[in-house]
């Protein structure tokens, strides 16, 4: 695939603690080796951030913003970010770590009115294989808000659950949002990450 | 009128930033089952049958390295990524952060205050605060 001019922007959304970090880590290492130069935006909702670093330490390049959720009281920090970003550091992608409360669809629109030339935008729900049916129990509602509307779900932790669990969490996307990728991976240990690098490449 | 998505969730936060000094040095694999330790403790309070509705982090950034544990669920126990599991620690920076759904900023507050009490009074881990710019030190061992 020949290196793009304009970039793509990905979205990584997904509960807290479904393994956001672990994955944006493992991708930006991957396309990395790909020959991609990546930058990364990690939000976190709380004052400190505490991804950013670690990310920083496994030598990727990543801004923090801290303080608020990109996809409500902070999203002209995001725009200025990613306009800064596209002139500073002019990367082929970008990826986004949003809060586990913010919602994929409203950051989509946040990136829509940015004013940045992309190439495209793929948004990717993660859901942790482990805890999604306890999810599912206590906020229906907010969990189908944060998978509405993004071009993929990855399945992750499933070295973590047995088949049939995964067919369960597979049951309980699909009653949220039919018809919607579905990819397994273990952003641990790299299983289905390559699936997943190939839906961010030609999506 | 704009949606606060933490508002909708109905979740809470809270973060703070420290200085630590550790009475003796310790290696990064220690420093990790140190803070698991502690953040498992002070997220029962938070939890439902063992499951957590959010997560509690801290991070320990030192010249050596970084520990970063996590805990999303009892049952599972914390989840810690270090670079440093052989290093010897004796100072750092330490992030703690937790974001939990059905409880309020302050009754998270309280969860991260009682990590900083445990890290000091049961692992002899001396802290100092950052608050508003300025640095003080708190002796809560």
């Amino acid at each position: 695939m020949p290196l793009s001019r304009l970039m793509i922007i990905c979205q990584i959304a997904g509960f807290l603690g479904a393994g956001k970090t672990t994955l944006m880590i493992r991708l930006g290492k991957g396309l990395g080796e790909a020959g991609r130069k990546v930058a990364i935006i990690v939000n976190e909702v709380g004052e400190v951030g505490v991804d950013g670093e670690v990310i920083n330490a496994y030598g990727l390049r990543a801004v923090e913003i801290t303080e608020g959720c990109i996809c409500c009281s902070l999203s002209g920090s995001l725009q200025n970010t990613l306009r800064l970003i596209a002139k500073e550091y002019q990367p082929d992608f970008v990826l986004i770590e949003p809060t586990g409360l913010a919602l994929p669809n409203k950051v989509n629109s946040i990136i829509r009115t940015s004013m940045v030339e992309l190439e495209r935008n793929v948004s990717v729900a993660l859901v942790d294989a482990y805890r999604a049916g306890n999810l599912f129990r206590e906020t229906k509602a907010f969990f189908g808000r944060q998978i509405a509307g993004v071009n993929a779900v990855a399945i992750n932790k499933i070295d973590l659950v047995d088949e049939a669990r995964l067919i369960e969490v597979d049951g309980l996307i699909r009653e949220l949002e039919p018809g919607v990728r579905i990819v397994h991976i273990s952003a641990k240990n790299g299983d289905g990450v390559k699936d997943l690098m190939s839906i961010l490449e030609v999506e | 009128m704009e949606e606060d998505s933490k508002k909708m969730a109905e979740a809470g936060s809270f973060g703070l930033r420290l200085h630590f000094h550790a009475r003796r040095p310790i290696t990064g694999t220690e420093m990790g089952k140190v803070l698991g330790k502690a953040l498992i403790k002070s997220a029962r309070p938070l939890t439902k049958s063992g499951f957590l509705l959010g997560h509690l982090k801290a991070v320990a950034k030192t010249n050596s390295g970084f520990v970063k544990v996590s805990v999303v669920d009892l049952t599972l126990g914390p989840e810690i990524d270090t670079d440093m599991p052989d290093k010897e620690i004796w100072d750092g920076v330490l992030n703690i952060m937790a974001a939990v759904v059905g409880h309020t900023d302050k009754e998270i507050g309280a969860a991260v205050e009682s990590v900083v009490a445990a890290l000091s009074k049961n692992f002899g881990l001396e802290i100092e605060r950052k608050e508003e710019g300025t640095t003080r030190f708190m002796e809560l061992g």
